[in-house]
């Protein structure tokens, strides 16, 4: 059943792109993998009545041919699997973190009037450091690296993400070449993979899973400090070697500036003065040490876990605008086939006006043996029917003299050469002409290029003009090699078309009145020994004289 | 069912006389082969066939379609003229209201009735094109059809066809169609087609239809990018291929026949070679059939010269390369590729069979010795260079064809500069890392699937299609038509 889905609200736009996106790229590999399309007629002409371009009409057929509902299936058991092992990534990330912690301060001795402060600092920089430093190795390689992933397989390695959340995605891919055999699920799992390499969007997808864990992570951490912070009581010292207490005075205010404003505390320049090690005495009181409490725990949160969490945030949002903006490559073969069916360049619209009479009425063809048996060897049919004893009259029709002029005629005859003709008017000047003649011509010709089509006009002419002469007409069917030459094909569609072309003419010359034996074929073009022969063979002898 | 169209449709008559080439234009325009009825015979369109070229505007709007109707040609005009004359009664009445009466009049269903038609589709359309064989002269019959067309009351853009013709009298055709004022003269050829004369053809007729501008020019504009599109996925194709052919290696065992087995690859080499050929004609939506002619190279969609046939090499210019000199005639070269190279490729040890392995009979006895420690077959570079030259030669033909043409493809065996650069270079260095990986094979085995979803496979080919995209376009460059305007 066709999916015809509801427009999609702003909210859930993304989300439905991803799939339909993702839905298209797969039915395009499953379909290169079968080697042939899926025919689905109403698929496709609910992508056609969809309109837009391509790319449109391309989702929307995928999204309507009986096989996206298996595709939707196994896209949710990859979502499944994606949101399984995220949230183990994100458990491990927690407890992780709260490991650490606890190890890491643990090693802080308590109990009533503890001897031995804790070095703040180290703490701290153990607490943020790693964070901080993998924070600026993906900002680095957000601005530094290439925007696309291609290239680089998507299972861990630099799609600027960072190795964290590579390896949550190894992990899906591993898992899903373990449950999504089937060759169309197969297809739906590369698909993703596809279109994640494909855009900026793997790479937001990636960061955004780094983040989460480092997220996790450090919230796991922070939660565990403030437990402990909560049940034991810690001292915090700091002791330098090399820098000075200004350095540190500074350093302490500059980093306490931002919990400020959340309303963490923090200690003041006396107290961190007073909490050097070499200073610091039992009298350090419990409001210094809940001052540096209450920075450490404001640091976590303000430099850990809150940039984390909006990362997160910003990478997701991110993510989503570059689906929104992903094209399909329509040059991809597998797209690139459905164009024609998809958006064809022209559609025919049909017979407008239709022929009534049928092709009866057009020039029937001759069939190849009457053509054959017309077109002789010398393409003559037998002498030419003459009246008188005049010279012969011979004019170009739509057409022009041979190059070397009318070809020598054989003994005994004359040509009187009346021009070119072509419509009504050089009708009258040749009939002036010939009236004028001193003897009557015994027989006009007509030399025809066979590179014309004997048409309806054409025909009427030649009616026209026999009715008119007074003398018999006869058809010279000229530039024959001509028009071979001209028409496409092989040597056996080349002879069949010139003899159509000859039979055509044979045709209108009989309709208008012509006698047989008075049409005939010789190319004028072709050296003079030959055509002189033929023009022997055609003219010289008079054939019975016919009134 | 008529003429008319959907409203605010820009509807194209074409129009001439018999045998001009209007339905081939048609064909061309709409890129289908199957349009309408094509013959050399008088009168072979008898009715009006129409044609929908769908528009979209920039922002992905459908725009105002152009429909093209196909009519019957003009056979009789001198004839038809003075009818219009005898009509014509009032010397004021303008001439479209004549030919309106004459319309109705019984010859129009007698004696005119192929004229009537075509020019019924005139008086219902915004624009006639005249579509003229400029290799015919210049007779008093276009005359008189030019007359009749000017009477009809709408923009009328000639159009000669046949302009690559070396019969064409384009000068001649230009100064009567000026005599006639009809300056906005597109040219064309339906047989040999050229990327600019089709956008010419539209801007023409933008000149004279303005308020049709945003249909045409989107028209204009999604030509030229469908274009791009086409070379660019006929680029593809053929990366596809090389890549399939480059990367394939086929495993002898021991014992095993090496005649059979370079038997084996040739035959596999070639029939993947064939599949390239029949969707490359598929995607420029020729027929498979429509080559089914004796003629050189192309078989029924078949080559007729074989692949591994060393006279294809010299039809298409391919020098062998010096690697394969080993042995005289004997295209059988050893390979030797040291294990450390990047990417952590396995030492291999193959022998490449070449083009000339007909040649085997004549060595035979040497090169079975050779063969004895050797266990992989894989294609050598010069039919790799050949197979390149080839396709890229098919290529070009089909670009060139227009969908009116009834010749058989005929290709100019390395004619461009960058063909033969692909000829005699060796081969680009994406194409020499994609032997490392018989993974990237489809003859290997490797499903589609798999070839399709590998990133650096995917990222080869498409380095592989811009080089042959490349070439393709340089070649174009070089093809405009003579004297164009």
């Amino acid at each position: 059943m066709p999916d015809v889905e509801p427009p999609p609200t702003v909210a859930t736009a993304s989300r439905q792109d991803l799939a339909r996106l993702v839905l298209a790229e797969a039915v395009r590999l499953h379909e290169e993998n079968r080697g042939f399309l899926i025919e689905d007629r109403a698929a496709e002409a609910a992508a056609v009545a969809a309109g837009g371009d391509l790319q449109r009409r391309i989702i929307t057929r995928a999204g309507a041919l009986t096989v996206a509902a298996d595709v939707r299936d196994a896209l949710d058991r990859l979502r499944q699997l994606f949101a399984l092992s995220a949230a183990a990534g994100f458990l491990i990330a927690l407890a992780l973190g709260a490991g650490s912690a606890l190890a890491l301060m643990a090693s802080a001795p308590s109990g009533y009037g503890a001897a031995v402060p804790t070095n703040f600092f180290l703490l701290y920089g153990s607490l943020l450091g790693p964070h901080a430093l993998m924070l600026a190795a993906w900002l680095f390689a957000l601005l530094v690296l290439p925007n696309r992933g291609s290239g680089s397989s998507l299972g861990g390695s630099s799609l600027g993400g960072g190795s964290l959340g590579g390896g949550i995605l190894a992990l899906v891919r591993r898992l899903s070449r373990w449950t999504l055999k089937e060759p169309l699920e197969a297809a739906a799992a590369r698909a993703f993979a596809l279109v994640m390499t494909g855009s900026p969007a793997g790479r937001w997808l990636v960061s955004a899973l780094s983040h989460g864990l480092w997220f996790g992570y450090l919230a796991g951490g922070s939660a565990m400090v403030f437990l402990l912070l909560s049940t034991r009581q810690v001292s915090f010292a700091w002791e330098t070697t090399i820098l000075s207490a200004e350095d540190y005075i500074a350093l302490t205010r500059a980093l306490a500036t931002v919990p400020g404003w959340l309303g963490f505390a923090a200690p003041d320049a006396q107290q961190i003065a007073a909490s050097q090690i070499p200073l610091a005495t039992a009298a350090t009181s419990a409001a210094t040490d809940r001052a540096w409490a209450g920075l450490l725990l404001g640091s976590l949160v303000v430099y850990g876990v809150l940039p984390r969490l909006v990362l997160v945030l910003l990478c997701l949002g991110l993510g989503r605008r570059a689906i929104r903006r992903y094209r399909l490559d329509t040059s991809r073969p597998g797209f690139a086939r459905l164009q024609e069916r998809l958006a064809p360049l022209a559609q025919t619209t049909g017979i407008i006006d239709a022929d009534q009479e049928g092709p009866a009425a057009a020039a029937v063809p001759v069939s190849l043996g009457q053509a054959a048996e017309a077109d002789t060897a010398n393409g003559i049919p037998g002498p030419a029917q003459v009246v008188g004893d005049g010279p012969v009259a011979i004019l170009a029709f739509e057409s022009e003299r041979p190059k070397g002029g009318w070809p020598l005629l054989p003994e005994g005859l004359s040509w009187l050469d009346c021009g070119s003709i072509e419509d009504r008017a050089d009708r009258a000047r040749v009939r002036a002409r010939l009236g004028a003649a001193v003897r009557p011509p015994r027989l006009l010709v007509l030399a025809c290029s066979l590179l014309t089509a004997p048409d309806r006009g054409v025909g009427a002419f030649l009616a026209e003009f026999a009715g008119e002469a007074g003398v018999p007409l006869a058809l010279l069917l000229s530039q024959g090699e001509h028009y071979r030459a001209r028409t496409p094909g092989d040597e056996a569609a080349k002879a069949s078309a010139v003899g159509q072309r000859i039979a055509d003419w044979r045709q209108i010359g009989l309709a208008a009145g012509v006698p047989a034996a008075n049409i005939a074929a010789i190319d004028l073009d072709q050296p003079k020994a030959a055509t002189r022969q033929r023009l022997q063979d055609w003219l010289g002898r008079s054939g019975e004289a016919t009134r | 069912m008529s003429g008319r169209g959907a409203a605010g449709a820009l509807r194209v008559a074409v129009v001439g006389h018999t045998n001009t080439g209007k339905t081939s234009l048609l064909r061309t325009l709409t890129r289908d082969v199957s349009f309408g009825a094509i013959s050399d015979r008088p009168g072979t369109t008898r009715h009006v066939e129409g044609a929908v070229l769908s528009v979209r505007g920039p922002l992905g709007r459908e725009l105002a379609p152009v429909e093209l109707y196909d009519t019957p040609g003009l056979e009789d005009s001198p004839r038809l003229l003075e009818s219009l004359d005898r009509l014509r009664s009032d010397r004021r009445t303008p001439w479209v209201d004549v030919i309106r009466a004459f319309l109705e009049a019984d010859e129009a269903n007698t004696l005119f009735a192929q004229e009537a038609k075509a020019l019924r589709q005139v008086l219902l359309s915004d624009v006639a094109l005249y579509v003229i064989d400029a290799r015919d002269r210049v007779l008093g019959k276009h005359r008189d059809e030019l007359e009749i067309l000017s009477r009809c009351a709408r923009p009328v853009v000639p159009v000669l066809n046949f302009v690559a013709s070396p019969e064409a009298r384009t000068d001649a055709w230009r100064r009567q169609l000026t005599e006639v004022n009809m300056h906005a003269i597109a040219e064309f050829d339906t047989v040999v087609l050229n990327e600019f004369t089709e956008q010419r053809l539209f801007e023409k007729m933008l000149t004279l239809l303005d308020s049709f501008r945003p249909t045409l020019e989107a028209l204009i504009s999604e030509r030229k990018e469908e274009r791009q599109q086409l070379i660019r996925s006929a680029a593809e194709l053929l990366a596809d291929l090389l890549i399939d052919v480059a990367a394939y290696r086929l495993t002898v065992a021991e014992g095993d026949d090496p005649k059979r087995a370079a038997a084996k690859l040739q035959d596999s080499v070639r029939g993947r070679e064939q599949a390239c050929v029949g969707s490359l004609l598929t995607l420029f939506r020729f027929r498979a059939d429509d080559f089914e002619a004796d003629s050189l190279p192309l078989i029924g969609g078949h080559w007729g010269l074989d692949l591994f046939n060393p006279a294809s090499l010299r039809q298409f210019g391919v020098r062998v390369g010096g690697g394969a000199a080993a042995g005289g005639a004997a295209g059988l070269a050893i390979d030797m590729m040291t294990g450390g190279l990047s990417l952590g490729a396995a030492a291999v040890l193959g022998a490449t069979i070449g083009a000339v392995w007909s040649s085997f009979g004549t060595h035979g006895r040497r090169i079975a010795e050779r063969l004895m420690g050797i266990n992989e077959l894989r294609v050598e570079e010069t039919t790799l260079r050949l197979l390149a030259v080839r396709q890229i030669a098919l290529l070009d033909a089909l670009l060139r064809r227009g969908h009116a043409s009834q010749e058989k493809i005929r290709l100019a065996a390395a004619a461009g500069k960058q063909q033969k650069a692909w000829a005699s270079q060796p081969l680009p260095v994406v194409l020499e890392e994609c032997r490392l990986y018989p993974d990237w094979s489809r003859l290997g085995g490797t499903s589609a699937l798999d070839l399709e979803s590998d990133p650096r496979r995917l990222a080869a080919r498409d380095r592989l299609a811009d080089l042959i995209e490349a070439a393709v376009k340089a070649g174009d460059r070089l093809a405009d038509l003579p004297g164009a305007v």
